[in-house]
């Protein structure tokens, strides 16, 4: 295993890891799958109809992960709200519940899940809800090249100066000079805001 | 729009501005529409951004955690097991292919001596290959090992038995000496590359244990 944590990390190693990102990021990711997979497979599970879908509960398991790291890169997540085992159930049993309500048929939904439905929790269910809107921006961002995302990702993301970036994309010979990592900075800000204004109006 | 306020609204929404440039930039963004629309964009731009690389963090740490794992324990499994394997066949009983005695069946008469060598040969050939009673066959071909009226040949021969017939009663060290005299003969051996592998090992092992 290749985790700086321990064994049994706490919730709070891990909200700590995602927050580092990196390589601290990627151990935090895969010590918090290996905590809570079993429990949130055996929680999904419980709530299934027997009918095979496309989609798996392992599926479910990593779009929940997504939605919770978000959360927590944009600060809209901290351990005062909930134990990480309750958020992710929570997420989870929602991500279910729009899946199998969106493939069962309309007599289906009334006999079986809107009783359900009606308990999913209003701020997860429109955080899903936002979720599903990013899909398209994420696709763009996508579209983008790698090396402008890495830009992107450095300047607004890990917050670096443009002195930084510059220095650090120089000397592992992605650019040749300044010069060229400003106006790449530019044509890359420009594309993605033309991408994104343009499906936004 | 000039470089500086573009660093200034990437600060802004990277949130690196300090406290009281933040405070003032606020109250420019207060009254300049053009400037709120563009610190709107660019929010929605590092959301995009932050999402996609959590999206490919999530997909790496997925692919990761499925992946067969082939770690030092799967190398070092693997390479115990083929050992144990190899160590099992080199410990196996050695076959070999010993000359028929084929002096006799073919029109000649054979003397009374060469007819009880002959007979001898071929008890200890018996002997050695079953495995039966090793010490019989050793006093024997100790006996044509010895005897000069017997062919170079049919002696390499004996050697050859005498090697497995010492290794089958424990004494690795008799069974080496004999080996190192008769592995340069150019007689030809009765044994395969990899018999002769098995009979190196087993002096090897004999003489530890």
């Amino acid at each position: 295993m290749i985790l700086g944590l321990s064994k049994h990390p706490s919730d709070e190693s891990i909200v700590e890891g995602i927050l580092a990102g990196g390589r601290k990021e990627h151990e935090a990711l895969v010590a918090l799958y290996k905590k809570f997979h079993v429990s949130l497979e055996r929680f999904i599970i419980h709530r299934s109809t027997g009918r095979d879908y496309a989609k798996q509960p392992e599926d479910i398991i990593w779009e929940s992960i997504e939605a919770f790291v978000v959360n927590v890169k944009k600060g809209t997540f901290t351990l005062k709200d909930a134990t990480l085992e309750t958020y992710l159930k929570s997420i989870c049993k929602n991500l279910w519940f729009r899946y199998i309500s969106q493939e069962a048929s309309r007599e289906e939904r009334q006999n079986r899940y809107m009783a359900e439905w009606d308990k999913l929790e209003d701020d997860v269910s429109d955080m899903l809800i936002e979720k599903e809107n990013w899909e398209h921006y994420i696709s763009l961002v996508n579209k983008l090249g790698k090396n402008c995302r890495q830009i992107l990702d450095m300047r607004l993301i890990e917050g670096l100066s443009m002195q930084e970036i510059s220095q650090k994309l120089i000397a592992n010979g992605t650019f040749e000079n300044d010069q060229t990592v400003r106006n790449a900075k530019s044509k890359c800000l420009k594309k993605i805001m033309d991408l994104i204004t343009s499906n936004h109006q | 729009m000039d470089d500086i306020l573009q660093n200034q609204i990437e600060d802004y929404v990277a949130g690196l501005m300090p406290e009281n440039t933040k405070l003032e930039f606020e109250r420019q963004l207060k009254n300049d529409l053009y400037l709120q629309q563009q610190v709107e964009d660019l929010k929605r731009v590092r959301e995009a951004v932050l999402r996609a690389k959590v999206r490919a963090n999530v997909a790496n740490a997925r692919i990761y955690i499925h992946k067969p794992k082939r770690g030092l324990t799967y190398v070092l499994g693997s390479f115990s097991a083929a050992a144990a394997i190899v160590l099992f066949l080199l410990s196996t009983s050695i076959t070999f292919s010993p000359k028929k005695f084929n002096y006799r069946g073919d029109g000649i008469a054979l003397s009374s001596e060469t007819q009880i060598r002959a007979n001898d040969y071929e008890k200890a050939t018996r002997l050695v290959e079953e495995g039966e009673n090793p010490t019989e066959a050793i006093k024997i071909l100790e006996r044509l090992k010895a005897d000069e009226n017997v062919s170079k040949n049919y002696q390499n021969e004996a050697k050859w038995m005498l090697v497995v017939a010492y290794l089958e009663t424990g004494e690795a060290k008799k069974a080496e000496k004999i080996f190192d005299e008769v592995k340069w003969e150019d007689t030809g051996r009765p044994f395969s590359t990899w018999e002769i592998t098995k009979i190196h090992w087993q002096i090897f092992w004999g003489k530890i244990f």
